[in-house]
């Protein structure tokens, strides 16, 4: 008993607060049946991008990646000001919006769109700043199938200005194919409105709403 | 009328170049299933197929192993992404030839038949399949069915037939493209027996003629 002191308290305390994570912290992420992940021994390729202190002006891009001119599968996340879905809802999307796809020097072979976004409450700090990962591609949910560019572009209407912390990390683990060969045709394609307005598709696995799970998810108890 | 003449030889030449190419090196054809997903959205899926190492040879002791696989890659149509855990099945036709080939009705017709061989998924490598195989000279089809998980977690049955391009009749409807039968190695040789000899470049056909003059 004599564990049990004031000053092991925080110790006790954190342990608990691990164990509660990984028993039920499991349910926080997806675990998509569509990531190719890296072959064991080899590295993948990570950008992060610190966001912190830049305001985006209404209209204006921040091209992030650009794999060109190769399509590529990976990884996406987002840390950035957030706003309920809808008035009152507890899934919260980014102010600014991520898009992705490929951007040519031909404009017939342009296709952007926006990239669905899963919520991760758990780690986010609503509604200052939260946190939300993608994969890119994602062949259930929708967004481009054929990604070398991934860029934020503020359609709010206002500033958006980035606080400490806030940031972008890109992983890339597979090349997929060449954009030459596979070329988007009959563009630009630029798709930015839909019934989410100018935002990207949010879905959230660990609310009460099932209806915004996505497609994709092999399980809820584990996974990237 | 010089002209004329050097053009006439020009195509000539060309012609002549064009039937010279014996061995071409075909890609491997595909064969697309679309599917509808819960949400009804479609999507499309693509099974590659075709044999390792193109172009494939027979085997021949001492010169070439005939070792050319089934290769059948399995991808989302759209994002080219692997897809992995499919479980597929494969019957293989053989034919010794062309003549063989246009007598037959059917696959079945084929000299060989082989039915009901697993096909393996490759270690190390999503969304890639395979039957490991020695060849000889002629003309392979495969005819491949079971069943293709897709990234929603459902499985959706496939069951299509594909020849190499000379048994192309076989194939199933919505089998696009082609690969290349199996050669026989031997046409690769120079000089081979039957070639005729230059009397400038030929130093043993050039002492044999010595021998007789003398």
């Amino acid at each position: 008993m004599t564990f049990l002191k004031q000053k092991n308290i925080p110790i006790i305390a954190g342990v608990a607060l691990l164990t509660v994570t990984l028993v039920f912290g499991g349910t926080v992420f997806a675990s998509h049946s569509f990531e190719t992940g890296v072959s064991a021994g080899a590295l993948p390729d990570n950008t992060h991008i610190r966001l912190d202190g830049m305001t985006l002006q209404p209209g204006t891009t921040f091209p992030l990646y650009d794999a060109s001119p190769n399509y590529v599968a990976g990884h996406f996340l987002l840390k950035a000001p957030c706003a309920p879905v809808s008035d009152g809802d507890d899934t919260m999307r980014p102010t600014v919006t991520v898009v992705a796809g490929h951007v040519d020097e031909h404009n017939a072979a342009t296709h952007m769109e926006k990239i669905p976004l899963f919520y991760i409450a758990a780690v986010s700090d609503a509604p200052n700043s939260c946190i939300w990962h993608s994969h890119i591609p994602d062949p259930l949910n929708g967004g481009a199938p054929r990604v070398t560019d991934i860029d934020l572009i503020n359609l709010s209407g206002e500033p958006i200005t980035f606080s400490p912390g806030d940031v972008v990390d890109v992983n890339i683990q597979q090349v997929l194919g060449s954009i030459a060969s596979d070329k988007y045709t009959g563009g630009p394609t630029v798709k930015l409105e839909d019934e989410n307005g100018s935002y990207n598709p949010i879905y959230d696995l660990n609310d009460s709403d099932t209806t915004n799970d996505g497609l994709g998810h092999s399980s809820q108890t584990g996974g990237s | 009328m010089r002209n004329v003449t050097l053009v006439l030889s020009v195509i000539a030449a060309v012609a002549v170049i064009s039937t010279m190419s014996v061995h071409d090196a075909f890609a491997h054809g595909t064969y697309d299933k679309t599917i509808t997903l819960s949400n009804g959205e479609s999507r499309t899926f693509q099974l590659v197929v075709g044999h390792t190492s193109e172009p494939t040879f027979g085997n021949e002791s001492g010169t070439h192993d005939g070792k050319h696989d089934v290769d059948i890659r399995i991808r989302d149509k759209d994002t080219k992404l692997p897809i992995s855990g499919a479980q597929l099945t494969l019957d293989r036709y053989y034919f010794e030839d062309v003549k063989q080939v246009d007598k037959a009705d059917s696959a079945i017709d084929a000299k060989y038949v082989e039915t009901n061989i697993p096909v393996s998924g490759i270690f190390g490598s999503p969304g890639s399949y395979t039957v490991r195989q020695l060849v000889e000279p002629g003309i392979y089809g495969y005819h491949i069915y079971g069943n293709v998980k897709y990234f929603d977690g459902v499985s959706y049955p496939v069951d299509f037939t594909t020849f190499c391009n000379d048994g192309a009749k076989f194939n199933s409807a919505g089998f696009a493209g082609s690969y290349g039968c199996v050669e026989d190695i031997n046409d690769l040789r120079f000089p081979m027996k039957g070639h005729h000899s230059s009397s400038f470049n030929d130093k043993d056909n050039k002492q044999d003629k010595d021998k007789k003059d003398n």
